[in-house]
């Protein structure tokens, strides 16, 4: 994972308020963007995930006296093609905010990415990609896929879809066999099984079994295009 | 009911003031009196009451002090009077007396002459209750809620599940039809619950998104809980807005509960069984899963007809019902599917399961 070192420079008004709810910064990895988050933008286009932080605390403090972040510079990648975006719990999207360009400061000699937040909340470093197109999965006859979320951990997705259906509308023109796929299942009048992380490459060549239920294959495959 | 009249006769912020100089900077005094005729609060004042009156209900710690003059039989007669005046007031304001400690104080010589109720609130926000401001907060589990300012931190505790499973809809035992039997399909159910049982006057207006799910032009439900969860008849228009492609279902909430957004059945579908000769149904339900759909299914003479909301499997639809003879025995069966119903007459069912019925033959057909 790319290196991230987060400095907490603003400081309380008052030492007072300061001891009573000093802001708390903890980073996140990709394991739990993908575990519980995804990397849509609003547009709900996949980026690329580089790092994220979680800042907690008292709301109006951190208003008061804004949190400055700083990044390690990411090799290969111009600042410009990264953005500093706000997760959005209710729309389940990375969302823009009011300062989070980013800008290079140096720090001694070590040049960083800077970025100010003054709001609570988990925020990420995402890199937008050019990728325009969809591939479609589609799921066995007689099932329906209710939930389902696609994990590329190398090239730092995660997509998500919560609509029932018979496919799997994956926003990426293509996907890696390496990547994995969760999602929630049903067969028609039976209970939901829950599919966890299977590799895109047994899922769609048919090489994975339901052993839950019965001795079936739930053979997946890629919708014509 | 009797008209009460409560007249505010100490503004908030001398009141603070007063409370601070008596080193009890988390008190708030007001005092009413109360008189039989026409209200003479106006607008300002009466809204300063509701917003005093709300806050009895939500603070941790209520004091109601009711001042006694003395110990005389007019005193005393005061007193109830006074009591009477309060209990009014928590009748009209909404107050729940059970939270809210009442004690009578004896401070003759400091009563005001216009005081017959001395209200104090113990609130550590005082000083910033001359005004009540709105605000629309997140909740990181992926909800919004509109409300007081100083209302946020009771509502972000509150516990917002959004119901889709059909598992789930069979664990409330959700009966998918309205009072008037009208058949529903059922778009999401939302159970949102308060950490304390409590009534607000100004609903909180949540928002909640529904991920997957496009359907508008819905009715909005308040579901009632009894052994079953059953629908009113007289829902209210669903209020809903698209939000960056999704579909947030805004609720008006003044209490903890379950909330529904259903329309009624475009088209229904019937399984009909009849009953054997010498019997009749008394009681049926039908259950289908996934789609989910519990109905109280209609008993005509020894008919039974299930009709869904939608086009059902009979493998995967569940009858429960009740047989009586003509010596008014009931037989009850449990979990046999439409379709054995079908094609294994019930009577064997029965026979097989119960061994109690003679063998006249029950005849099945789907409409």
């Amino acid at each position: 994972m790319k290196s991230l070192f987060v400095l907490l420079l603003a400081v309380a008004s008052t030492a007072v308020e300061a001891q009573i709810s000093m802001p708390q910064l903890k980073a996140i990895n990709f394991e739990q963007v993908a575990d519980s988050y995804n990397t849509y933008n609003d547009s709900r286009e996949a980026m690329t995930f580089v790092s994220g932080f979680s800042l907690e605390g008292d709301a109006k403090l951190i208003e008061k006296n804004p949190v400055e972040v700083l990044f390690n510079p990411v090799s290969g990648t111009e600042r410009q093609d990264c953005k500093l975006l706000r997760w959005d719990p209710v729309l389940r999207v990375w969302v823009k905010f009011q300062g989070n360009q980013l800008r290079t400061i140096k720090e001694q000699t070590t040049p960083y990415w800077s970025a100010s937040v003054a709001a609570p909340g988990v925020y990420a470093l995402m890199k937008e990609n050019d990728l325009k197109g969809a591939t479609r999965l589609v799921v066995p006859d007689g099932y329906r896929a209710e939930s389902w979320k696609y994990v590329q951990s190398s090239a730092g997705i995660v997509c998500e879809g919560h609509k029932p259906g018979h496919e799997l509308l994956i926003p990426l023109p293509s996907i890696s066999p390496l990547a994995t796929v969760s999602m929630q299942l049903r067969k028609r009048g039976e209970p939901v099984t829950n599919v966890a992380a299977v590799p895109v490459g047994k899922l769609v060549k048919g090489l994975w079994k339901d052993a839950a239920m019965t001795e079936a294959t739930f053979d997946m495959s890629l919708a014509l295009k | 009911m009797k008209t009460c009249i409560a007249m505010l006769c100490c503004v908030l912020l001398s009141e603070v003031t007063l409370a601070q100089t008596e080193n009890d900077d988390s008190m708030l005094h007001v005092y009413f009196s109360f008189e039989q005729g026409e209200s003479e609060l106006t607008g300002d004042a009466e809204s300063t009451f509701l917003s005093f009156a709300y806050d009895l209900m939500l603070s941790r710690s209520v004091t109601i002090e009711l001042l006694s003059c003395g110990s005389s039989y007019s005193a005393q007669e005061i007193m109830s009077l006074r009591q009477g005046y309060f209990a009014e007031a928590c009748k009209e304001y909404q107050i729940n007396t059970e939270s809210t400690q009442m004690v009578v104080v004896n401070r003759r010589f400091e009563e005001s002459p216009a005081s017959n109720v001395h209200i104090a609130y113990y609130d550590s926000n005082t000083q910033q209750k001359t005004v009540r401001r709105e605000s629309t907060f997140t909740h990181m589990e992926g909800w919004r809620a509109r409300c007081y300012a100083d209302e946020v931190a009771f509502v972000a505790n509150s516990h917002v599940k959004v119901l889709r499973s059909p598992e789930e809809l069979q664990a409330i035992n959700l009966l998918t039809e309205d009072e008037d039997g009208i058949r529903l399909e059922i778009i999401a159910i939302v159970s949102i619950a308060f950490t304390r049982d409590t009534t607000f006057l100004q609903p909180i207006a949540f928002q909640i998104p529904l991920h997957g799910i496009s359907e508008t032009g819905c009715k909005e439900y308040t579901l009632m809980r009894d052994d079953q969860c059953t629908f009113p008849s007289e829902p209210n228009k669903a209020s809903v807005k698209r939000e960056d492609a999704l579909m947030i279902w805004k609720i008006d909430v003044d209490r903890s509960g379950t909330y529904v957004i259903a329309r009624p059945a475009r088209d229904v579908e019937s399984i009909t069984f009849t009953a054997p000769n010498g019997y009749a149904i008394t009681r049926a339900t039908a259950t289908s899963m996934s789609p989910y759909m519990h109905i109280q299914a209609d008993i005509s003479l020894n008919q039974l007809t299930a009709t869904f909301s939608q086009v059902p499997d009979p493998e995967n639809v569940y009858c429960e019902f009740v047989l009586s003879d003509m010596n008014g025995n009931e037989f009850t069966t449990t979990g046999i599917t439409a379709k054995a119903l079908m094609n294994d007459p019930l009577l064997s069912f029965l026979k097989r399961n119960e061994n109690t019925l003679p063998d006249p033959a029950l005849a099945a057909g789907k409409h």
